[in-house]
């Protein structure tokens, strides 16, 4: 056997094909006081060839339920896992080309660090010649060379996350498994590994499934985020599809920053439409095709409100009162009341901080106005 | 392997202060067991008394006996009988060992896993037959065994045999009844190291592609390999030394070590021949710790690799 080496892997699925298919799968738990808890409700989802694919949902969403029933370790309810078109929905994990990089990366404290990355190697029968040359390039990759005859016990956190890389990433599997890689790290090390972990993405181009609730981290890195909440996908799209085109109030509430305010359509047309508000005012936005008298809830991003100063006019404007106002040096944060919905206000630092339960109008594009109705 | 750190300050003086706790349970370590052991190891080399006890004058002529030297004085030819009651006794103390083991891994497997409340109820089961005295078991296990005792009866009534079986006094049945009477202390060792077992290091085996015999080889009982030695530890020394089994159990028709140290001292009243005998079956104890100690820095040091 010829080693393959793992940089140029030749991967089966052709780059965004998908590889694994998820088909509407269910399952629910007995909770220890004997209530039922859905942790996932029909879920569907596709995982595409060489991409980084991040589920980010609030904790007890369902993800790692998600993760695990894609490892083999969850048997779901209902619904099929296809891979490469074959239905894995009933193979035991061992016999699963998927590999998973655990939560507190789970090495085995009896072995040394190279004996953890052969280990996969030895147990599926790779021929023993090629194990050594294959073990030494999984840890030149995740720059661990040098590292290898050293305990488990004797490495730093960030070194175990990447034994615990090259550990599945020797294996070449088709997707790689992450639930929440960096939450055992500190922060200065989390931003460190982020950059890392695209790029060793990037290198062996084999797909990443990654389990984050932090939208930060979940924007930066993927190129694709679906969003989870309470057992259900809310949406699945690129990093900026679901920051500036969120589907729903959730997903808009969740991913960043935003000021939801709860309106009723009025005056829909092709060209727009106008939100009435629970204090009578109305605002506008360019989004088409809402049924008049539906409830609907205008979002929008904290950076595309601008505080007007006294006398300017702006075509329009949101007026409401101020809650507080923090000065942050290059900006002002301003946490505002309009319509009874709570707005977060960036606004230039040069400007005045207006005292708490003052009136502030707000000026906005429509265009920037984007609506969800569920 | 790394070379070993300088031993720091503080860690010395915890170091002495981890000795200082020692001293008490030492100090009744020095004279129950090792002023008594050292009694026996020079009562062995002395004379024996005609009633019984000691003469205080120097002959290793019972050691001579047990490994079988002729001896003119007392007419003595070569005579190798006792390697055969040493090795018979450790076959059967072995025997006992591994069955135990067999039996107690699954049970130990199946507590530990169990919900944590229920955990103290199982453990409590399993250390239930200590709570009956070890004459009344086994003169239980000998109602159960005689040929006109319950299992026979129970074998007979299901039609699966003719005639009732020799079960009792066979080395078979001495073997089911210490396994009996020694499976909690595999069972424990076993617990305790299971439970420290982390699950997710059985699910990380699966996920790289092990399966389950291959995991349990690899993963599993390195891991638990310090519950296992001392589970075999455990019961195989008592097993060795057991005297009630091979004497009401096994009705005494093969001789084994706990046999003959009770004849030794109780009928025969040939004091240094029992104690020649204890001393043996010390340095065999002794063996088995070192076995233990050294397997189980072996496993948590180089790993599984076979
Ligand atoms: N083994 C289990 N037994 C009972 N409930 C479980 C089990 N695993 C997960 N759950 C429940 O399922 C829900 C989803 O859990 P999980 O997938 O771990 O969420 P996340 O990883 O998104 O935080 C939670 O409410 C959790 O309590
Ligand atoms: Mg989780």
């Amino acid at each position: 056997m010829v080693t393959q080496p793992l940089r140029e892997s030749a991967r089966k699925a052709v780059d965004g094909a998908s590889v694994i298919e998820i088909e509407r799968i269910s399952k629910r738990f007995r909770s220890a006081e004997g209530a039922e808890v859905t942790a996932l409700d029909e879920v569907s989802l596709k995982i595409s060839a060489g991409r980084f694919t991040t589920l980010l949902g609030p904790s007890g969403c369902g993800k790692t339920t998600l993760l695990r029933a894609i490892a083999g370790f969850e048997d779901p309810d209902a619904g099929r896992i296809l891979l490469g078109g074959a239905d894995i929905t009933r193979t035991p994990p061992f016999e699963r080309p998927v590999n998973t990089v655990f939560q507190h990366y789970a090495l085995f404290p009896h072995l040394s660090v190279e004996e953890n990355v052969a280990y996969g190697l030895e147990v599926t029968g790779v021929a023993r010649s090629t194990i050594r040359p294959r073990v030494a390039e999984a840890l030149e990759l995740v720059r661990l060379g040098g590292l290898g005859n050293r305990r488990i016990a004797q490495l730093s956190g960030g070194q175990q996350q990447r034994v615990a890389l090259a550990r599945s990433l020797v294996l070449q599997p088709e997707v790689l498994l992450l639930d929440e890689p960096m939450a055992a790290l500190d922060r200065n090390l989390r931003k460190e590994m982020q950059v890392e972990l695209k790029r060793l993405q990037n290198e062996v181009k084999i797909a990443f499934l990654c389990v984050t609730h932090d939208q930060e981290e979940a924007l930066s890195m993927s190129d694709t985020v679906v969003v989870m909440n309470r057992g259900r996908v809310e949406q699945i799209g690129s990093p900026r599809d679901i920051y500036e085109r969120p589907a729903s109030r959730f997903v808009a509430g969740f991913v960043g920053d935003a000021a939801l305010i709860d309106g009723t359509v009025t005056g829909a047309d092709a060209s727009g439409a106008a939100l009435a508000l629970a204090d009578g005012s109305v605002i506008q936005t360019r989004k088409a095709d809402l049924a008049a008298g539906s409830p609907a809830t205008a979002v929008l991003r904290p950076d595309r409100l601008t505080l007007l100063a006294d006398g300017r006019e702006a075509p329009h404007v949101l007026t409401g009162q101020v809650r507080s106002a923090i000065y942050l040096g290059d900006k002002i944060r301003l946490d505002a009341d309009v319509a009874g919905c709570g707005v977060v206000v960036l606004c230039n630092g040069a400007a005045e901080v207006p005292a708490a339960g003052a009136t502030v109008r707000l000026a906005y594009d429509p265009a920037d106005v984007q609506v969800v109705t569920q | 392997m790394s070379a070993t750190p300088p031993i720091s300050r503080a860690e010395r003086r915890r170091r002495q202060s981890g000795l200082a706790l020692l001293t008490p349970s030492a100090l009744l370590l020095a004279c129950l067991f090792l002023v008594p052991l050292g009694l026996v190891t020079v009562y062995s080399v002395m004379t024996r008394g005609t009633y019984g006890g000691v003469v205080w004058q120097i002959d290793f002529d019972s050691y001579a006996r047990i490994f079988g030297l002729p001896n003119e004085d007392e007419l003595r030819d070569w005579d190798f009988i006792y390697y055969g009651v040493f090795l018979r006794t450790a076959v059967i103390a072995g025997l006992t060992a591994l069955i135990a083991l067999v039996v107690g891994y699954p049970a130990a497997w199946f507590i530990a896993r169990a919900p944590r409340r229920r955990r103290s109820a199982l453990l409590l089961l399993i250390t239930l037959p200590f709570f009956v005295n070890a004459l009344v078991r086994i003169y239980a296990w000998m109602l159960i065994l005689r040929s006109d005792g319950l299992a026979n009866n129970i074998l007979l009534w299901l039609g699966l045999i003719k005639e009732p079986l020799t079960l009792i006094y066979t080395p078979g049945a001495i073997i089911l009844s210490m396994v009996y009477q020694y499976l909690p202390f595999m069972v424990l060792p076993l617990y305790a190291s299971i439970e420290k077992l982390d699950p997710r290091l059985v699910e990380a085996s699966f996920d790289l592609g092990a399966a389950r015999l291959t995991t349990f080889r690899r993963v599993i009982v390195p891991l638990t390999w310090p519950g296992i030695a001392a589970g075999l530890v455990l019961t195989f020394v008592p097993a060795f030394g057991n005297f009630i089994a091979p004497t009401l159990i096994g009705g005494s028709k093969q001789l084994q070590v706990g046999t003959l140290l009770a004849q030794a001292f109780l009928s025969a009243r040939d004091w240094p021949f029992g104690a020649a005998v204890s001393t043996i079956l010390g340095v065999i104890v002794l063996v088995a710790l070192i076995f233990m100690v050294r397997s189980d820095r072996g496993a948590a040091g180089k790993g599984a690799r076979s």
